[in-house]
């Protein structure tokens, strides 16, 4: 089921409809369950299921696969959203700049503002780098450091969201 | 070993009916704003509850009424005596019922609205305040106080939009050092928010608008 | 130079203009705005008035966002200085925020803007006192 699981776990943006066959009445569905099946519309990807419902997409992952395993939900309509990743060197710069403000701890402080942000590094949205770099510079204590910060990535920023 | 977590992320019906479904005999500890309330199960039963001032099923009736609480529930642990003789599931259906026809409508009204609010990842607090920016409900007994005068701040911020908009003010979002607040009008009165320091207000007032919009 | 700074404000998505004031609420650039400084001024106040109200408490007003249904304004104060951004919507808010943070810190290094931020300087209640506010707001501020 693990496996089963990553599979949807590993497309956060994919949408799911209702099954056009079954339906969940009857079946004895837990409360997250049921806020989830609520969700799915055909317009909602996991990921923003995820958002609206404050769970984690891995839980919504899972619920959804409980949900296709009682065919309420049918894998087979599945549209897949278009997203723009960032690319490898957007982490590379920003690890190097934040380096040189913080040092070494500056790879860990990236990884866990992505983990609470409950994405992934190789798909990470472009249109959510911003965030990420505010989130992080939250982090610094001291103001003139953090301002040297988002001025060095604000050029990077410029380039690639407007 | 207790489990122990908060009732915004597992609700009191859920605690109770997956004590009984297992055949438990355990204790559940609820606190909120400094009071407690206990739950008792005895072989899947409930069997006794608490919740200053009421005993028996009067306290769960009251204790289904809460949107957030720590809560701990401790096994093997049997009851000092029993006052509740219903059976789990009427218990829990004449308790929902209860709460669905709540004898003050404004608190049913809000209290669902705070359980929205408060699955909002990010939101620590809520207020509802009244015309005079008096509160008149809020998540939190002890942090009913607020000092802001939230009517002046409202005013203020509709008086300042005009060479550009004569519309009211949807939402003002304030950073008073690492505290930040959202204020929205709700009919005649508003709501505050406190969100959690990392938390922006654009990540979150979509979610906000439609958790006040359900109602 | 402050135009430099100010430019680089307006020119993100949905951005009509920028202003910056003293904490008095005297307007001392602007950009992208087609609007009366009077009005800037008027403005300025109002969001003054507003950090006026937090500034006994222990932790005063740094910044504020304002959300309408085609308008979004957002209001930083840093080293007596205020500075205020209109837009028509909330885009790119987290990159509109960081280039506030950057551009308010250039600004603010500026010395004439420093030298007069620093002659504004004043109790920020002054705003508040009763000359200043209409019967309304009188009564408001009165009942607290």
């Amino acid at each position: 089921m693990a496996g089963r699981a990553r599979n949807f776990i590993a497309q956060p943006h994919v949408i799911y409809k209702k099954s056009e066959i079954k339906s969940a009445t009857g079946l004895n569905l837990r409360s997250a369950e049921w806020a989830v099946l609520t969700q799915i519309n055909g317009e909602q990807s996991i990921q923003e299921i995820a958002n609206v419902l404050a769970m984690t997409v891995k839980d919504v992952a899972h619920i959804m696969y409980n949900l296709y395993t009682h065919g309420v939900i049918d894998v087979s309509q599945v549209e897949r959203k278009k997203h723009n990743f960032a690319e490898v060197q957007f982490f590379d710069t920003l690890e190097k700049v934040l380096m040189t403000i913080i040092g070494p701890v500056a790879t860990f402080v990236i990884d866990d503002m992505i983990e609470d942000m409950e994405l992934d590094k190789s798909k990470f949205p472009v249109e959510r780098i911003a965030e990420l770099i505010e989130l992080i510079s939250d982090e610094i204590s001291d103001e003139a450091k953090k301002i040297a910060f988002q001025s060095d990535m604000l050029q990077y920023l410029k380039k690639k969201l407007i | 070993m207790a489990l122990i977590g908060n009732l915004k992320d597992i609700k009191l019906p859920s605690l109770i009916q997956l004590n009984c479904m297992e055949h438990n005999t355990a204790k559940l500890t609820i606190e909120r704003a400094g009071r407690f309330g206990f739950v008792y199960f005895e072989n899947g039963q409930v069997s006794h509850a608490e919740f200053d001032p009421y005993i028996g099923e009067e306290a769960v009736y009251k204790l289904l009424g809460l949107v957030d609480g720590r809560f701990k529930v401790e096994s093997d642990v049997r009851p000092p005596v029993r006052t509740i003789h219903t059976s789990w599931s009427n218990l829990l259906l004449e308790g929902m019922h209860k709460l669905d026809h709540a004898q003050d409508d404004g608190e049913n009204i809000y209290n669902k609205m705070f359980e929205r609010l408060l699955t909002i990842r990010g939101v620590n607090m809520v207020w509802v305040l009244d015309a005079e920016g008096q509160t008149i409900f809020s998540t939190d007994q002890k942090e009913m106080a607020q000092t802001l005068n939230v009517v002046f701040i409202a005013l203020q911020a509709e008086r300042l939009a005009r060479p550009f908009s004569r519309q009211p003010v949807r939402f003002i979002s304030l950073l008073l050092g690492d505290r930040r607040l959202i204020i929205t009008s709700y009919h005649h009165e508003y709501i505050m928010i406190e969100l959690d320091k990392k938390t922006k207000s654009d990540t979150v007032i979509p979610l906000i608008r439609r958790a006040i919009g359900k109602i | 130079m402050v135009e430099r700074w100010l430019r680089e404000i307006q020119n993100l998505p949905s951005v009509k203009g920028t202003f910056i004031t003293t904490m008095r609420g005297a307007v001392l650039e602007s950009y992208g705005l087609e609007i009366e400084e009077q009005d800037m001024q008027n403005m300025a106040i109002r969001l003054l008035r507003i950090h006026a109200l937090t500034w006994e408490a222990e932790n005063p007003l740094t910044e504020i966002e304002l959300y309408w249904k085609n308008l979004f304004i957002v209001g930083k104060i840093s080293q007596n200085i205020l500075l205020v951004t209109v837009c028509d919507s909330p885009q790119v808010v987290a990159l509109l925020r960081i280039t506030i943070n950057v551009s308010l810190s250039h600004i603010v290094q500026e010395k004439k803007i420093y030298k007069k931020a620093k002659s504004h300087v004043t109790d920020p209640s002054h705003l508040l006192r009763k000359g200043q506010l209409d019967e309304n707001e009188t009564k408001l501020l009165a009942k607290r």
